[in-house]
């Protein structure tokens, strides 16, 4: 082994193993906060990962998702094939990785002609294909959302699909917050009986990511509005809404089960609200009202 | 209990009611990407040129 470089990302750890010198982990900054230090790599991580610099193989298997443009994932006799497309490349597939069936141990081939553009092994779509998978064995939920630790040490949770107004809620937020722990991807799962929300290195056009996490003490679905206000939800509707801003494994059942089971427990365990606001900083007064 | 109070106490019916949720597809199964700077899915150097189904962020 040349290299080894560990990821740790919401409480889950990945080790990089590559066996090619010329591999070079181009890690942009918003994912180096999230590479661990050697003395503080645990003895056992996740996912254990190695990474070969050679042409990706054809895939085989069966088809059991196709994302319609930039991924697919087949089951193999072993466990599962992700192959990562792009027409920017003569190869129909320029990336692969292998997973044994429970995701703890992985193969990337990756070529040549990817390595020369100084990309890591992990770009995306891989690296949330990968998380997603991880979380949606019995670990947690990733939402599309913006997390802002206030000055008391309070998660809030700002969710909604693109355009919603999750960077724009994150620089309302900009001199009021402790730390915006990303404009666009938050992690959520449980420890010690508490919802904790977790920065990722997604981050949206803010360009806002941290590796700290916090007690979520709300769940906000955005609503642009002509007023502020906070609008309660049924049980159902906001579960069903949190989904509509997940990544669920729609490909593997037993995840799409705790996945909704997860998120039924969030909603029974944080206030979960449909946020009408203004883009106008009142609205981070509406939020800070709210009792702990 | 008598029957007729068990009756008494019971919910009344509501029929069942169907609510549609939007869902994006491209964004649900991180089939997207938006060529930005930075990591991730906003993320520099994006190299799926003419692959993108659709910007997200």
């Amino acid at each position: 082994m040349k290299r080894r470089d560990v990821l740790e990302i919401a409480g889950l750890s990945i080790a990089i193993d590559s066996e090619d010198e010329i591999l070079q982990c181009g890690w942009d900054p918003p994912f180096a906060r999230f590479l661990v230090d050697f003395d503080d790599v645990p003895a056992t991580v996740d996912l254990q990962l190695t990474v070969r610099t050679e042409e990706s193989p054809s895939p085989s298997g069966e088809l059991i998702f196709d994302s319609g443009a930039v991924w697919r994932m087949f089951r193999t006799s072993n466990g599962y094939l992700i192959d990562c497309r792009s027409e920017a490349f003569e190869a129909p597939c320029y990336k692969t990785a292998e997973f044994d069936v429970d995701f703890t141990h992985g193969t990337i081939a990756i070529s040549h002609e990817v390595l020369a553009l100084g990309r890591n092994p992990l770009d995306y779509p891989l690296d949330e294909v990968i998380i997603s998978n991880l979380l949606g064995r019995n670990r947690g939920v990733e939402l599309h959302s913006c997390g802002v630790i206030d000055e008391k040490g309070r998660g809030h949770l700002f969710v909604g699909v693109s355009g919603a107004g999750k960077t724009t809620t994150a620089r309302l937020w900009e001199g009021r917050a402790s730390e915006i722990v990303s404009d666009d991807r938050v992690i959520v799962r449980e420890h010690d009986g508490v919802m904790r929300m977790f920065g990722t290195p997604w981050h949206g056009e803010a360009e806002l990511s941290s590796r700290t996490s916090a007690p979520l003490a709300g769940v906000y679905l955005l609503a642009q509005a002509g007023s502020n206000e906070l609008h309660e939800l049924s049980s159902s509707a906001a579960v069903a809404r949190l989904l509509a801003c997940a990544f669920p494994l729609f490909y593997h059942p037993p995840a799409m089960d705790f996945t909704l089971g997860f998120l039924e427990r969030l909603v029974s365990m944080v206030p979960v609200r449909e946020l009408r606001f203004l883009p106008h900083p009142s609205i981070v007064d509406v939020v800070l009202q709210e009792p702990a | 209990m008598k029957e007729s109070s068990r009756r008494d106490q019971k919910k009344p019916y509501e029929q069942p009611k169907v609510t549609r949720f939007p869902l994006r597809p491209e964004e649900a199964v991180l089939g997207f990407c938006k060529s930005n700077t930075g990591s991730g899915p906003s993320g520099g150097g994006c190299f799926f040129m003419g692959a993108c189904a659709a910007a997200g962020s």
